[in-house]
């Protein structure tokens, strides 16, 4: 029997700004259990500062209620500066978060502007590792990432969707060249190119994600158990790598 | 009974991967339930080529052709390709008309064919530029007696956009290649009707092994998930 972990690298709680997409923690519990997913990393849906004043707080509460389930990550919007920098030392430092969100898309922030780097620069210092969903649109390019991860080697960057399909085979060309980029695998939808990228930038690289609720932790499990893959590279990218980046026990 | 409604024949899709290839197609359909499959080609140069491979699995493979704006002799390439075998649809068409033409401009020669041979027609959506689905809006209304899928339900960043249209518009329908979250396919059905969507997997790009668990993880009804998964293409396509 394998006791390997898997840990869902890229979840949500709470609701965007129209109610469109939604989850709670029952809801997100009730699907880990469903499908084997025995941790995961869970985010806000909307970033803070923001029309969800309570997003972080559910965020820690959930962890709270269930921290042998959940691992934290606070969102933040980098437009906000001070306001920014500081919300991100109190998760830290006061409420214990252990990673970042930075969504270049619902910030309108390609990842390589200079007014992010304070924020980044802080993760750093951390040792934080970031979040940085990418895919379709002009803010989600993994070039711009890439700008990022030059400029402070130090940060762990994870590309979020792995590009999506149109950039998936440039992200996993960039996580193979740098060394500070990991590719999480949710919502670029292709079996095929779960094996090129661990070909490319080696199992250590990959982290599974079910990017729930835009996407589903059953087809995305099934995307990587689907793969082909040597049951150590498998057992690695569902949930190996994560812990062993996250530290947890 | 499962009934693909989206999947591609041949074509260069990763390097060194053969599975649009047959036998690797029939084998993934055999090893997921999948009864039939509407297949078509990603470049129109093979055209006949992949007819005449659908053409050995009558039973399995019921052929789309890809008819293009820019080729010559589009009604001659149609003959031809019925003398191979009965095609019972256009696509997949990825719309590129650039700026200086609209949509329905560009893609006039093609509907023409579709309506005068009673045909359906599969759009490629989701991308920016040319295939953002409401850029279709045109053709749907300007062809009310041809039948659209709206393929990929418009991807990540469309889906609302589809439903809009799927509900605009009684002559369109989508596949749900692209579509990746349970509560998106939920909306649809509930805004739009079940009989508007078909079950899709893009193979080999995807997987019908991803793309299948896909619709189970949004736990329909039976009745509901019967129609998304073969009952609505048979409909439409008359199967």
């Amino acid at each position: 029997m394998n006791t390997n972990p898997v840990i869902d690298f890229h979840a949500y709680l709470g609701k965007d700004a129209y109610n469109d997409f939604h989850q709670d923690e029952r809801e997100l519990l009730e699907t880990m259990d469903e499908h084997g997913i025995d941790m995961a990393v869970i985010m806000p849906l909307q970033d803070y500062p923001g029309p969800d004043t309570e997003s972080l707080l559910r965020i820690y509460k959930a962890w709270r209620a269930y921290p042998d389930r959940f691992i934290p990550f606070a969102r933040l919007d980098p437009r906000y500066g001070d306001l920014a920098l500081r919300q991100l030392s109190h998760a830290v430092e006061n409420l214990g978060f252990m990673g970042l969100l930075f969504n270049p898309l619902s910030t309108q922030t390609p990842a390589h502007h200079p007014a992010l780097m304070p924020l980044m620069m802080a993760a750093a210092g951390y040792n934080l590792p970031v979040m940085i969903p990418t895919g379709n649109g002009y803010f989600g390019l993994p070039e711009q990432v890439v700008v990022l991860a030059k400029k402070i080697p130090l940060l762990k960057i994870i590309i979020g969707h792995m590009g999506t399909a149109p950039h998936a085979t440039r992200s996993i060309d960039l996580a193979g060249r740098y060394e500070n980029i990991f590719l999480e695998t949710s919502l670029q939808q292709s079996t095929y190119r779960i094996p090129m990228a661990v070909s490319t930038c080696g199992a250590g690289k990959i982290l599974f994600g079910s990017a729930s609720p835009y996407g589903h932790p059953f087809p995305e499990k099934e995307k990587i158990i689907g793969a082909g893959l040597l049951q150590a590279e498998q057992d690695m990218i569902l949930g190996l790598n994560a812990q062993k980046m996250l530290g947890l026990p | 009974m499962i009934i693909d409604a989206h999947v591609h024949m041949r074509g260069k899709v990763f390097q060194g991967d053969n599975r649009g290839d047959k036998p690797g197609l029939i084998d993934v359909m055999e090893r997921h339930g999948i009864e039939k499959s509407i297949v078509m080609g990603l470049t129109a140069e093979d055209n006949l080529e992949i007819l005449a491979e659908i053409a050995r699995f009558p039973k399995q493979l019921i052929p789309f052709i890809l008819l293009l704006p820019g080729q010559n002799n589009l009604d001659s390439m149609l003959e031809k390709s019925n003398e191979i075998v009965a095609v019972r649809g256009i696509g997949e068409i990825y719309a590129q008309p650039g700026p200086a033409q609209s949509h329905l401009d560009y893609m006039r020669p093609v509907l023409e064919i579709a309506r005068h041979n009673n045909l359906p027609v599969l759009f490629h959506t989701g991308d920016f530029s040319y295939t953002a689905p409401m850029m279709l809006m045109e053709i749907f209304q300007a062809y009310p007696d041809v039948n659209f899928i709206i393929g990929h339900m418009g991807s990540h960043h469309f889906w609302l956009d589809t439903i809009e249209l799927l509900k605009m518009f009684p002559n369109t329908y989508t596949d749900t290649s692209g579509m990746q979250s349970p509560l998106i396919l939920r909306r649809a059905i509930q805004e739009c009707g079940p009989e508007k969507i078909l079950y899709g997997s893009d193979f080999p790009y995807w997987d019908p092994g991803v793309e299948i668990p896909r619709i189970f993880a949004a736990k329909l009804d039976p009745n509901t998930e019967r129609l998304i998964l073969g009952e609505n293409a048979t409909r439409l396509f008359s199967l």
